[in-house]
C-alpha cells in the first residue's frame, strides 16, 4: 500500500560530500535540474535575518562564468524557467529546459555554488527589491499574521523570524554579511543536486562528474544548536489593520519531521484541516476548501467562517503546529478563537471513529499516487524530502502512519493541545480602515 | 542528448467530434508517461450572462457545482473525489462556466461521471447558497482592501462602460446577492449548463473513438441549446475620453505597505489576426520571461519592485491588456512613468530584430515544458476548443510568429497597446505625502522615466 510509485533513484556522492539524485525517464521532452542547499533563515543571527533569502537573489546576479543577467538569458533563451526559494531549513534553486538544453542549468549550478560574486553595484539595487517583495507580502492580512506567530511562539530559536527577514535588518545589511554566509554555507558538502527528466543515464553521471567533482568541499556545519526552551505559559498578540473580517490563528509548540509523533501530526493535520502535509496540492496561503474537514465542518459549515484549515510545515526542528480561521462578515474574533479551541479539546478527549482514521490513511496513501508525475515536481519532491530528513522518509512516514491506533491520536492531541504551549493570534480590521465593496459604483476615492 | 521535437508530441494530434446533442468534444492524446487524465467541461453562462439585479449568480452557481448532487450530500461528493485521488474545481469567469477535473488515467470513467453528475444534478440547497453568499460577501471586502485586487477592479470600472461584459464584478454586490435565490440559480443552471453551445476537452490515453464510445451514455444525454454569442460590447469609455488619457489614478488604502500600479487597456479577442503578433508584443513587454523589458527595467535596473509583468487576456468578444508591479510610495510615479514608457517606445520604435528573435525562440521553445504531463497539456486543447482555432494551432504557431517582423510588432503596438496616447493607469496603496496626495491624479505623456519624480 505504501509509495507503490516512487521513482527509482540514482544516488551517487561525490568525493567533495555532493550527493546527486538522478531519476532517467526517457519519454519526458524536459530536464530538471535541482540544487538544495541545508542552509536557510535558521542559520540567520538577528541583525542578519533575510541573509539566506536576500544571498538567494544576489545568485542569480554573476559568478565567473556568468555576468549579471546572463544565467537567466542561458535559461530562458532555451524556453526554461528558472527560480529560486528560501526557507527556514534550506534554500533550493532549479530550472526547468527542454531536454536538449541541459548544459545550461547544470553549468549554472556548478558555477553558482561557489563562484558567485556578489558584485557590489547590485546590493543596494536588490535590497530594495527585497523589500517590496516583503511589503508585497504585508499587503496580505494572512502574511501578518503568520509572521506574529512564529515571533510569539518563539524566543530562543531563529524560527522566530520568517525567511524574508526584518525590514530594519534589510535596510542595514552590507555585502560583507552576504558575502560571509555564502563562504560559510555554500559548497558541495552542503547540497544534494537533483536532476530528473529526458536523460541518458551513463552520459548524466560523466556531466555531473565534469562539472561538480573539482569543486572543494568547505562548508560550515549549517545545524542549529539552539533549542526553544519550554513554554510556560498561553501568549497573545493583538494585530489591527486593513482588510475584510478577523482573522485567529492558534499554535502550539509541535515536534519537527524526525520525531516518532510526526506520522500521528500528519493525520491530525489532515483530519483537522484536510491538506496533505505529505503531498501538498495547494498553495501556501489560506485553506482551500475541504469539506471532509473536521474544521471546515466545525466553522464553515456552521456559517462562523469562510475558510478554516490547520497548519503543520515539516521543519527540522520543532515548530508549530496551527489552527486558523478567517471569520464570516459580521462573526467576531471570540466566537471563531473560541470555536477553534473547542476542536482542539474535542480531539483530546473523544476518539476518531476507525472509519474515520481508515478513511485518513486511505488519502494520505492515495496523495502520493500523483507525487511523482512530471520531472519538474519529482525533483522538487526528492530534493525537498533529502533536505528534510532521507530520501524514504515520506515513505516511512506513511508506513508508520498505517500503524496507528484512534488512542495515538488522541494521546498525541493531549500531549499536543497544551493551554501553556498556546500562541494566539488575532487580526482584527480596523474600523477606520474598513473597506466598502467596490462594486455598484467606481469605489475610488475620488 | 537527443533532441526532443515538441511538434510531434501526441498531445498536439487534436481532433473535434460533435455527439448528436450538439455538444462539442476535444479529444487531446495524454502524453507519453503521463499517468493523469484531464477533462474541462466548459459553457458560455458566464458572469456577463448574470441577469440585471442578480448580479453574482454564475459565480454562485459555480461554487455550488462541488456542494452535493441529488444522489450525494456535499460530503459524500468530496469523500468520492478523495477516493479516486482526483481533483474536482468550479469557476466562473466573464465569458464561460468551466468545471475542471483530473485524477490517475485508472480512476477516468468515475471521475467522467462525477462531473456529469455535478453539471446535470447538483443540489443548490438553500443553506449552501448562504454559505456562498457569506464567501462572496467576504471577497468583495477584501477585494476593497486589498491593494492588487482593488486596483484590479477599479481599473476595470473606469475602463468600461457600464453595460460592458466584462467590467461587471463576478462576486456580485452586496445587494445583488441579497436578492439571489435558489431559483435564480436553478434558472441560470437550466439555461447555461446544457449540450449545445458547450464543450467538453478530454485528454486522455483512449482513442477518440473508444472516449466517444464512454461519452455517449453519460454526456451524449445532456440536452438544451445555451445562448451563444456576444452580449452586446459598448465601447470603451477611455477610448472615448480623450481627457482622461495618462492619468494615474491614486486611491488610498491607510495600514498597507505597498501600491499596486496597474496600467492598460482594450486588446484585439483572442481570434483576431493581429492576436500572434500581440502575443509577442506583450512578450517583448513584460510576458512570462524575466527577460521582457518591464521585469529588466523596473526590477533588474531600478531595483523598484520585486515583480514587473503584462498580460494579454485571451477572450472571445472583447480584449484587455494590463502591465502591473507593485512598489514602494515613494517610487509610485517613477513605476507608473517606466510602464507606460516603454509601451510607448515599442510602438514607436518596435523591438529591434535580435530582441523579437530572442523573444520569440523563448517563448517557441518552452512548448516542451507544457507536454510533459496531462494536466500541463490539457490547457493547450482547451484554448484551441474554446476559441474554436484550427486543430493543428499549436503546430502551427511557430510558423506564424516566425513569419513577423519587428514592423509587425511596432505597428500592433501601436495600433492596440498605446491606441492613440497613454494607458490608463491607476494606482492603490497606503496614503501618499505632499503632492502625491490622496486621490490625486497625475498625468504621463509617456515621457522618458529620467527625471521622474522620487518623492
Amino acid at each position: 500500500m505504501v509509495g507503490p510509485s516512487a521513482p527509482r533513484v540514482e544516488r551517487r556522492v561525490l568525493r567533495n560530500g555532493l550527493e546527486v539524485l538522478l531519476v532517467p525517464r526517457a519519454a519526458s521532452p524536459v530536464v530538471s535540474v535541482w540544487v538544495w542547499y541545508r542552509v536557510g533563515a535558521k542559520n540567520e543571527a538577528p541583525g542578519t535575518t533575510g541573509a539566506a533569502h536576500w544571498l538567494e537573489h544576489m545568485l542569480f546576479k554573476g559568478s565567473r562564468r556568468y555576468r549579471v543577467g546572463e544565467m537567466d538569458r542561458a535559461i530562458v533563451e532555451a524556453g526554461g524557467i528558472l527560480n529560486a526559494f528560501t526557507d527556514a531549513d534550506f534554500t533550493g534553486y532549479f530550472s526547468t529546459v527542454p531536454r536538449e538544453h541541459l548544459a545550461a542549468p547544470l553549468d549554472i549550478e556548478a558555477d553558482r555554488m561557489t563562484g558567485a560574486t556578489i558584485p557590489s553595484d547590485e546590493i543596494d539595487r536588490e535590497r530594495s527589491v527585497v523589500l517590496s517583495e516583503r511589503e508585497g507580502n504585508e499587503n496580505h492580512p494572512i502574511f501578518r499574521v503568520e509572521e506574529e506567530i512564529y515571533g510569539l511562539a518563539f524566543r530562543e530559536h531563529p524560527y522566530r523570524w520568517d525567511a524574508l527577514g526584518s525590514v530594519q535588518d534589510i535596510r542595514s545589511m552590507d555585502r560583507e554579511a552576504l558575502y560571509s554566509f555564502y563562504r560559510r554555507y555554500y559548497g558541495p558538502d552542503n547540497a544534494t543536486l537533483v536532476v530528473a527528466g529526458g536523460f541518458d543515464l551513463p552520459s548524466m553521471v560523466r556531466e555531473v562528474d565534469r562539472r561538480f567533482s573539482g569543486i572543494r568541499a568547505k562548508v560550515a556545519d549549517p545545524r542549529v544548536k539552539v533549542v526553544e526552551p519550554p513554554q510556560r505559559g498561553e501568549r497573545r498578540a493583538a494585530l489591527r489593520g486593513p482588510g475584510s473580517t478577523p482573522i485567529v490563528r492558534i499554535g502550539w509548540r509541535a515536534p519537527g519531521v524526525g520525531d516518532p509523533r510526526a506520522s500521528a501530526l500528519l493525520l491530525l493535520d489532515l483530519h483537522l484541516g484536510g491538506e496533505n502535509a505529505l503531498y501538498p496540492t495547494g498553495g501556501f496561503r489560506g485553506a482551500r476548501e475541504h469539506p471532509t474537514a473536521r474544521l471546515y465542518q466545525a466553522l464553515v459549515d456552521t456559517g462562523l467562517a469562510v475558510r478554516a484549515g490547520s497548519d503543520w510545515p515539516p521543519r527540522i526542528h520543532p515548530g508549530l503546529f496551527s489552527l486558523f480561521a478567517q471569520a464570516a462578515p459580521g462573526v467576531k474574533g471570540d466566537r471563531l478563537e473560541e470555536a477553534l479551541l473547542e476542536e482542539s479539546r474535542r480531539l483530546t478527549r473523544t476518539l476518531l471513529t476507525p472509519q474515520e482514521l481508515r478513511r485518513l490513511k486511505e488519502r494520505l496513501v492515495r496523495g502520493a499516487s500523483l507525487a511523482w508525475e512530471g520531472s519538474t515536481r519529482t525533483a522538487f519532491r526528492l530534493g525537498f524530502f533529502r533536505t528534510l530528513g532521507n530520501l524514504a522518509w515520506d515513505r516511512q512516514i506513511l508506513r508508520r502512519a498505517l500503524t496507528l491506533r484512534p488512542t495515538d491520536l488522541r494521546d498525541t492531541a493531549r500531549e499536543l493541545f497544551l493551554d501553556a504551549s498556546r500562541n494566539v493570534v488575532r487580526y482584527e480590521v480596523d474600523p477606520a480602515r474598513e473597506g466598502k465593496a467596490a462594486s455598484g459604483g467606481e469605489g475610488t476615492d475620488e | 542528448m537527443s533532441r526532443s521535437d515538441p511538434m510531434r508530441s501526441p498531445a498536439l494530434q487534436l481532433t473535434r467530434h460533435e455527439l448528436d446533442n450538439g455538444l462539442v468534444v476535444v479529444h487531446q492524446p495524454s502524453p507519453p508517461n503521463s499517468v493523469t487524465f484531464a477533462v474541462s467541461w466548459v459553457g458560455e453562462g458566464g458572469t456577463s450572462r448574470d441577469p440585471e439585479g442578480k448580479e453574482g449568480v454564475a459565480t454562485s452557481l459555480s461554487r455550488l457545482l462541488n456542494a452535493g448532487t441529488r444522489r450525494r450530500s456535499k460530503r459524500d461528493f468530496a469523500r468520492e473525489i478523495d477516493r479516486l485521488a482526483a481533483t474536482f474545481s468550479a469557476r466562473a469567469s466573464w465569458e464561460r462556466l468551466e468545471i475542471e477535473a483530473g485524477g490517475p488515467q485508472a480512476a477516468q470513467q468515475d471521475v467522467l461521471a462525477l462531473v456529469f453528475e455535478a453539471l446535470t444534478e447538483p443540489r443548490l440547497e438553500s443553506t449552501e447558497l448562504q454559505r456562498v453568499r457569506r464567501e462572496m460577501r467576504e471577497g468583495l471586502l477584501r477585494e476593497a482592501t486589498q491593494p492588487d485586487e482593488r486596483a484590479d477592479r477599479v481599473f476595470l470600472e473606469r475602463l468600461l462602460p457600464v453595460g460592458h461584459p466584462y467590467r461587471r464584478n463576478p462576486l456580485g454586490s452586496p445587494r445583488s446577492l441579497g436578492r439571489l435565490s435558489r431559483e435564480d440559480l436553478v434558472r441560470f443552471h437550466r439555461q447555461h449548463l446544457t449540450a449545445r453551445g458547450s464543450l467538453l476537452v478530454v485528454t486522455t490515453p483512449d482513442a477518440p473513438a473508444t472516449l466517444l464510445r464512454k461519452l455517449r451514455g453519460t454526456f451524449g444525454t445532456l440536452d438544451g441549446t445555451s445562448p451563444r454569442g456576444p452580449p452586446t460590447v459598448p465601447e470603451s469609455r477611455h477610448r472615448a475620453d480623450g481627457r482622461r488619457r495618462g492619468e494615474l489614478h491614486y486611491i488610498s488604502v491607510p495600514g498597507t505597505s505597498q501600491v499596486e500600479v496597474v496600467v492598460g487597456g482594450n486588446a484585439p479577442p483572442r481570434r483576431h489576426e493581429d492576436f500572434a503578433a500581440l502575443t509577442l508584443a506583450n512578450e517583448i513587454l513584460g510576458g512570462r520571461s524575466v527577460l521582457s523589458r518591464l521585469f529588466q527595467d523596473v526590477r533588474e535596473k531600478e531595483g523598484l519592485a520585486y515583480g514587473a509583468s503584462s498580460e494579454l487576456e485571451s477572450l472571445s468578444w472583447a480584449g484587455l491588456w494590463t502591465a502591473d508591479a507593485g512598489t514602494d510610495p515613494k517610487h509610485v510615479q517613477t513605476v507608473h512613468h517606466l510602464l507606460v514608457d516603454e509601451v510607448r517606445r515599442l510602438g514607436e520604435r518596435g523591438p529591434s530584430t535580435q530582441e523579437l528573435e530572442r523573444i520569440r525562440e523563448s517563448f517557441l521553445g518552452s512548448l516542451p515544458l507544457m507536454l510533459e504531463t496531462s494536466t500541463q497539456a490539457h490547457g493547450l486543447a482547451v484554448e484551441v476548443g474554446y476559441f474554436d482555432l484550427p486543430l493543428d494551432h499549436f503546430q502551427q504557431w511557430p510558423v506564424e510568429l516566425r513569419a513577423l517582423t519587428p514592423s509587425d510588432i511596432r505597428r500592433v503596438t501601436q495600433e492596440h497597446l498605446w491606441d492613440g496616447g497613454p494607458p490608463l493607469a491607476v494606482a492603490v496603496g497606503p496614503p501618499l505625502k505632499d503632492r502625491h496626495r490622496d486621490g490625486a491624479t497625475r498625468r504621463s505623456g509617456g515621457r522618458s522615466a529620467a527625471g521622474a519624480d522620487h518623492a
